[in-house]
């Protein structure tokens, strides 16, 4: 790519990156949630691979990363849904509203299917670029 | 038979969920009074949660949203399998993958 998409995307990267993990975390308390910030992080990935090279992008997360953490979030969502009602009754608590660190069983649940849905979707980039 | 039977299946799911739908007594009232007042009535004192959709998505239909999760990653498994075990267009197997 030129030298402006490649000057300007060094910043706006980052800032999507922050932005998707910070929509992941006020999950609870504002619109948003698990899957609009893991999309918003796979395409802060997409914007680094396309712009400088799949490379470079493989150095935040490699594509064999992508495939070992996708597998066991998806295990640890599904037994975390499962056993959801004890878990909410008996583990995490409540907190005080409008907080950010409350509410922790839709905090927690919002986390792990973030990092699912990026890595999904990270993966599914990777493997479209390289054809 | 392995296609027939597969057919079968299909028909018969897609028989009992149109029928279930059409023969419940109360179905659409249920879901509209009594469901819907309780989410918007008691899921912020009983999640703590502001935001309503959250608790219900990741609280009183958590099993609804962990089937969206498992479609999605079932079409990343699908385009792996596409993508690594079919054949380029030039006839070559595809490269070892990195990290």
């Amino acid at each position: 790519m030129d030298l402006i998409t490649r000057t300007s995307s060094r910043i706006v990267a980052l800032v999507i990156l922050f932005f998707g993990i910070y929509i992941i975390l006020h999950g609870h308390l504002s619109p948003g949630g698990s899957f609009p910030g893991g999309v918003i992080i796979a395409s802060a990935l997409a914007l680094t691979a396309v712009v400088f090279g799949i490379k470079k992008a493989e150095m935040f997360i490699g594509e064999r990363t992508a495939h070992i953490v996708e597998g066991l979030v998806a295990l640890a969502l599904c037994i975390m849904v499962i056993f959801e009602f004890f878990i909410r009754k008996m583990l995490l608590p409540l907190g005080t509203q409008f907080q950010l660190f409350s509410a922790w069983e839709i905090l927690t649940l919002n986390i792990v299917g973030g990092v699912m849905v990026s890595m999904a979707l990270i993966l599914i980039i990777y493997l479209m670029i390289r054809g | 038979m392995k296609r027939q039977i597969a057919l079968g299946v299909c028909l018969l799911v897609t028989a009992l969920s149109i029928g279930s739908v059409l023969f419940s007594q109360g179905f659409p009232d249920w879901g509209r009074r009594k469901a819907a007042d309780y989410y918007i009535t008691e899921g912020m004192a009983e999640t703590n949660a502001p935001s309503i959709l959250g608790a219900i998505v990741w609280d009183f239909r958590a099993f609804d949203t962990l089937g969206e999760e498992i479609v999605l990653f079932t079409a990343a498994v699908g385009v792996f399998t596409v993508m690594v075990f079919g054949i380029s267009e030039k006839g070559k197997k595809r490269e070892k993958i990195g990290r």
